[in-house]
């Protein structure tokens, strides 16, 4: 008895832990995923007319690209937003929460830092966000 | 004995948690999915399935009616043959040769179609096929009768040029394939459109009309030459296995097929294609209206909104790309020149050995089998929107081989006289 709780234990944590990870066969990180809360409508249909979207999922610029900062962070964002539904008290305008600001910050350095290898970070010494400049990128506001 | 029971009280409790956990579960999903319902986009209200007139959709999607409109100013109609004057020549024994502007677009189907060279309405009903909304209406109403009424039967039902309903589910707003001959091609070929993703269909509901056509001898149906593939080799491949001729050229007797505006099929393979492009990205780009973005419905050049069509990917700017663009339709233009001013000396050339007594009848037919193959290479890319931009080497291939085909055919001609003119 104590053996087959175990397992199922076990299974259970394995499985919550895989669907934390961005594994692309999961799907869960990407604009079907994310858009299937109606309230992303938007954010996902300005996606879709963008160059990012032939490159990049939703998880690419908006988790935190490392596996145990990424799974904890897509676990509580995911979390609040589910919750915000659930208590009906989701926003009905979408803005990046300053933690969100420095996540994309990262995954901008983190794919064109090559280009960006003599400019460095943005941000450093009171710098901007490369998105101060680049607000149409990729959601076209 | 004592133990068994005791692992049963057990099991008891382990079955009620569970069935306690899944019925919250089950609960919290259906209260956070009646939340999420209520989040969708609102819808104003509904619009009839079989809602034909652009105006009744505008009332609902003004801004998107309003870019729709914007395709009026489109007034421009110039006649192929201002720039193109071989065309004339190569067509004659068609319709075309008497008369062939450009169109002035999607709001003008109907209006343009009703002024061009009554020569042309021979055909029968088909023609109407791609100029209005009303269209797959009729085809469900006549079933075959439809493509074998005469052109006026259909023509005079007509009251709404290409609109909404062409690609829109007006229920639901997705993009939907409302023309058979598309439907038919892709089943044809084994695959099923309906498995076709949102970014194909992106470029899908543009090929239910810009794409290359024929009447099927007999039933008079619109049907693609597809069943081989979309290119041109394969196409005329196509065309000879099953023998179709679309007319005769009256001075070189020599039995042709016509190519029409193959947007769709010359872009498949090209360079913005394989990228994952669809037509919509570059000729429906998000456009600011207000306070928001819409995808344009005014469908024209790319050329003039650079910024919003190219500008999404290419950050060059809109001077330099527009020098690009030019380039290569300049380039084109002048092979496709050269592909056509040869083509016309191997009509005339074979219209020469023709009248020339004792031809050689075998080299004279291998000619006009050259001037076929030659002639529809050239109008594949001739007669397609862009001046070769949808696919530049391509384009650029099928030209080269046309003037090849041209050079074998006048030489041919001239074998097939033994010199005697």
């Amino acid at each position: 008895m104590k053996k087959l709780v175990l397992i199922v234990g076990i299974l259970s944590l394995s499985f919550g832990l895989l669907l934390l990870t961005k594994h692309p066969a999961l799907g869960l990180d990407g604009p079907v995923f994310c858009g299937s809360c109606h309230v992303m409508e938007e954010q996902v249909e300005t996606y879709l007319h963008s160059a990012h979207r032939l490159g990049t999922k939703c998880g690419d610029c908006h988790v935190p690209h490392s596996l145990v900062p990424g799974a904890i962070n897509k676990a509580y964002t995911g979390t609040k937003d589910f919750i915000g539904v659930l208590r009906d008290k989701d926003p009905y305008t979408i803005e990046v929460s300053p933690l969100g600001q420095d996540i994309i910050q990262e995954n901008c350095l983190r794919c064109h830092g090559d280009l960006l290898h003599v400019v460095g970070d943005t941000k450093r010494d009171g710098g901007r966000f490369c998105f101060d400049c680049h607000r149409d990128t990729p959601h076209l506001n | 004995m004592e133990k068994r029971s005791l692992s049963g009280k057990a099991l008891v409790l382990i079955i009620s948690l569970i069935v306690v956990l899944v019925g919250s579960i089950a609960v919290v999903i259906c209260i956070f999915d009646s939340n999420n319902q209520k989040l969708k986009t609102e819808q104003l209200g509904q619009i009839a399935a079989d809602e034909v007139d652009p105006a009744v959709w505008g009332q609902y999607y003004p801004m998107h009616y309003q870019s729709y409109l914007q395709n009026g100013e489109n007034t421009e109609m110039p006649s192929h043959f201002e720039t193109k004057p071989y065309m004339k020549i190569l067509y004659a024994g068609l319709g075309y040769a008497n008369e062939f502007n450009e169109p002035r677009g999607h709001v003008y189907t109907l209006e343009d179609i009703r002024a061009v060279d009554p020569s042309r309405y021979k055909v029968g009903a088909s023609c109407n096929t791609c100029k209005s909304t009303q269209i797959p209406g009729l085809i469900e109403k006549y079933g075959a009768e439809y493509y074998t009424s005469s052109f006026e039967e259909i023509n005079s039902q007509l009251e709404y040029p290409i609109g909404c309903l062409d690609c829109h589910n007006p229920e639901t707003m997705e993009l939907r394939i409302s023309r058979p001959a598309l439907i038919e091609a892709f089943a044809r070929q084994g695959k099923d459109i309906t498995q076709a993703t949102r970014q194909e269909m992106r470029s899908l509901v543009c090929a239910q009309c810009h794409v290359t056509y024929y009447f099927e001898p007999g039933t008079k149906k619109v049907m693609f030459p597809w069943d081989k593939g979309v290119k041109a080799d394969q196409i005329l491949e196509y065309f000879d296995e099953k023998n179709f001729n679309e007319w005769k050229h009256p001075d070189a007797d020599t039995g042709l097929v016509k190519a029409r505006h193959a947007e769709y099929e010359v872009f498949q393979g090209s360079t913005h294609e394989s990228a994952g492009l669809a037509c919509a990205d570059c000729h429906m780009p998000y456009m600011k209206m207000g306070n928001t973005k819409v995808s344009s419905h005014y469908w024209t050049s790319p050329l003039k909104n650079i910024e919003e069509s190219c500008g999404v990917c290419h950050r060059e700017g809109a001077e330099w790309l527009e020098s690009r663009v030019d380039d290569i339709q300049a380039k084109t233009k002048e092979i496709q020149d050269i592909a056509g001013e040869t083509m016309v000396q191997a009509v005339e050339e074979i219209a020469i050995a023709r009248q020339t007594p004792g031809v050689n009848a075998d080299l004279l037919a291998q000619a006009q089998q050259m001037h076929r193959d030659g002639q529809w290479y050239l109008d594949y890319v001739m007669v397609t929107n862009g001046y070769g931009f949808h696919n530049p080497m391509e384009s650029m291939n099928n030209l080269g081989k046309a003037i090849d085909f041209a050079h074998q055919a006048i030489q041919l001609a001239r074998d097939a006289t033994g010199g005697k003119t």
